[in-house]
């Protein structure tokens, strides 16, 4: 029964899912076991409002479901790489049902490393190694295509040299000194689109993209490369980037800027040469950019 | 034909027929269509493209080892903007048929237009040493293709012809000189094979889209013209129309031309989660992005084609 206050209301989106599923997916292959731990958030759009509007619930599929179908798709698909089940898992949704509407999932992997020594790997022993925490997210319209995302995050790199900051404007607001030589610290984050959703090996991919952001922040290992700015290597990996992978066709980049202030000792007599140095916990610098593949005209 | 039947896999978790990376409609209507192959020819002549794949890949469901279909089907989806299916099918062509040479032409066109310059200069290689007129000119054994070698191999081979043009040898050429950004060459190259098959939308598009990338957005939007007036239904044709509207800051009329050509292929069977081409609503989002509504940005993000189409009055074709 609709109540006066219905009136002056309309719906803008909806959805609803499970967070935080997570589960660790074992191959074994005799002795040699390989492991994908994930951690998995997936919602759902339904075609009818009314669970929201009169509180039917007949057409939701309960976010318990939701969990569970998460873990029978892990086991009857397998899981070879986060993009591909994020993919089954949005098919699913899709395909098993005639009243939903969308599918979105967002997925981690935990950084599990196989223990190596001398060449030798270990058969099934790993260590965590959160170098770089690799995700992705997977959206899918009724009738439509999917479109994926992979990402990169919480890669935190730091270079002690070739990073400069100058020519900046200046106002009555500005205190800043220029520089020919400062750290440079920062924790990556990036996100690209992919062309298509078949036939891509994510994990390339993701590999690609990860060692050209790492290739463009360090530069050659004997001499490294210059930086005059945040925003001029962001945007070089993301050139590389997409000049490397022909299936990417988008790119964002975050790179905050971690500062380190070289400490004053000249109150305490000493001469300190940026050799002892502050971490700055806040503020940061912040620089995002986002770039894609022009568009090609199709012979 | 229980050995081939094996290798079409139903998936259990979702109802898709697949076949090594072609996946077919999953509601065929006309999947037990006697002369599938012959009408679906004929529906491609006519620019029923959706209609035209649907009839194809019945033929192939009905015999999976007809590399015609295959070459058929593989360059319909080009021409209907899905370049991945086109890849998939020409593959497979050319895996029963190693000499097909059409296919071995749209497969390279196809490599060009993904960016794998490699696969597709190797595919022009193989168009040489198939090719009865020019194999003489292959060496075997060769390594893997490079652009500067291939080009000159197509250049050697265009000597052979002093008083005629060979559209075929001319089309591998413009590829050639796209895929090196050559793009005046290329223009010549089409226009030659244009000059003996003037009425060849392909050849149209083909020129057009080189136009389009070497930023002579005008002269492109001419030829795609020309394109459409010989086949309607051309959809790829319309995408890069599309395309070089934007360039031209023309938004409003891409967004036109993208709806036009999303409508064309929406319209011929409502049966299949795949019919439109991901690439032209990825450039209409573009397009509509620059229009700054931001409500119709989000009717374009959530695929409400009818909304669009309302909204900017483009109607049933």
């Amino acid at each position: 029964m609709a109540t006066p206050s219905d009136q002056n209301v309309e719906f803008v989106r909806t959805g609803y899912g499970k967070n935080t599923v997570k589960v660790l997916v074992i191959r074994r292959e005799g002795r040699h076991h390989f492991i994908i731990e994930l951690k998995a958030d997936v919602e759902i759009t339904l075609k009818s409002r009314k669970d929201y509007l009169t509180g039917d619930n007949s057409d939701i599929i309960p976010t318990d479901t939701i969990k569970n179908t998460v873990h029978a798709l892990a086991k009857l698909k397998g899981v070879k790489t986060i993009e591909q089940f994020s993919l089954d898992i949005c098919l699913h949704f899709l395909t098993s049902f005639n009243h939903v509407l969308r599918a979105k999932v967002y997925m981690e992997e935990a950084p599990w490393r196989r223990l190596e020594k001398n060449g030798v790997e270990h058969a099934h022993a790993f260590i965590y190694s959160p170098e770089a925490c690799r995700f992705c997210d997977v959206e899918q319209n009724l009738n439509g295509i999917p479109v994926v995302h992979s990402g990169v995050k919480n890669m935190t790199v730091l270079k002690t040299t070739q990073s400069g900051f100058e020519g900046f404007h200046r106002d009555r607001f500005t205190t800043l000194q220029e520089t020919k030589d400062r750290c440079f610290c920062t924790s990556v984050y990036a996100r690209w689109r992919y062309n298509k959703s078949h036939d891509i090996d994510f994990d390339a991919a993701w590999k690609c993209v990860k060692e050209t952001i790492i290739e463009k922040f360090a530069g050659p290992y004997d001499r490294g490369e210059f930086s005059p700015s945040v925003q001029k290597t962001l945007y070089e990996a993301q050139v590389l980037a997409l000049d490397r992978i022909p299936e990417v066709d988008e790119i964002e980049i975050v790179m905050p800027n971690q500062h380190y202030i070289t400490i004053d000792m000249t109150k305490m007599g000493l001469t300190n040469k940026d050799e002892v140095l502050l971490a700055l916990d806040n503020p940061s610098g912040n620089i995002t950019g986002t770039v894609r593949r022009k568009q090609q005209a199709k012979l | 034909c229980e050995a081939t039947w094996a290798q079409i896999e139903w998936s259990d978790v979702c109802c898709c027929l697949s076949l090594q990376g072609y996946f077919f409609n999953a509601n065929n209507p006309y999947r037990d269509a006697p002369s599938a192959f012959a009408e679906g020819q004929e529906k491609a002549r006519e620019g029923d493209l959706n209609a035209a794949v649907l009839l194809l890949e019945a033929a192939i469901l009905q015999d999976p080892q007809d590399s015609e279909a295959w070459q058929v089907l593989g360059t319909t989806q080009a021409e209907n903007e899905n370049e991945q299916a086109a890849i998939v099918s020409l593959q497979r062509c050319l895996e029963l048929r190693p000499n097909n040479l059409p296919a071995l032409m749209a497969l390279a066109v196809s490599f060009t237009n993904s960016g794998m310059q490699r696969d597709a200069c190797d595919a022009l290689r193989r168009w040489i040493s198939h090719n009865p007129r020019y194999k003489h000119l292959a060496v075997d054994g060769r390594s893997p293709s490079e652009l500067q070698e291939v080009l000159l191999l197509f250049q050697e081979a265009a000597l052979l012809n002093l008083d005629c043009v060979d559209p075929d040898l001319q089309t591998g050429l413009g590829v050639l000189f796209n895929l090196g950004s050559d793009f005046n060459r290329a223009v010549e190259a089409f226009s030659a094979a244009l000059s003996v098959r003037p009425q060849d939308y392909l050849l149209w598009n083909r020129l057009g889209a080189t136009l389009a990338n070497g930023d002579r957005s005008e002269e492109a939007v001419e030829a795609y013209g020309r394109a459409l007036e010989l086949q309607p239904g051309f959809i790829r044709s319309r995408y890069n129309l599309g395309i070089s509207c934007i360039n031209l800051g023309a938004h409003r009329e891409a967004v036109s031309n993208f709806l036009t050509a999303l409508n064309q292929q929406r319209q011929s069977q409502r049966c299949s989660h795949q019919q439109m081409s991901a690439n032209i609503w990825a450039a209409l989002r573009i397009a509509v992005s620059m229009l700054d509504r931001p409500e119709l940005f989000q009717a374009a993000s959530a695929g409400d084609l009818d909304l669009l189409m309302q909204v900017f009055d483009v109607g049933d074709v």
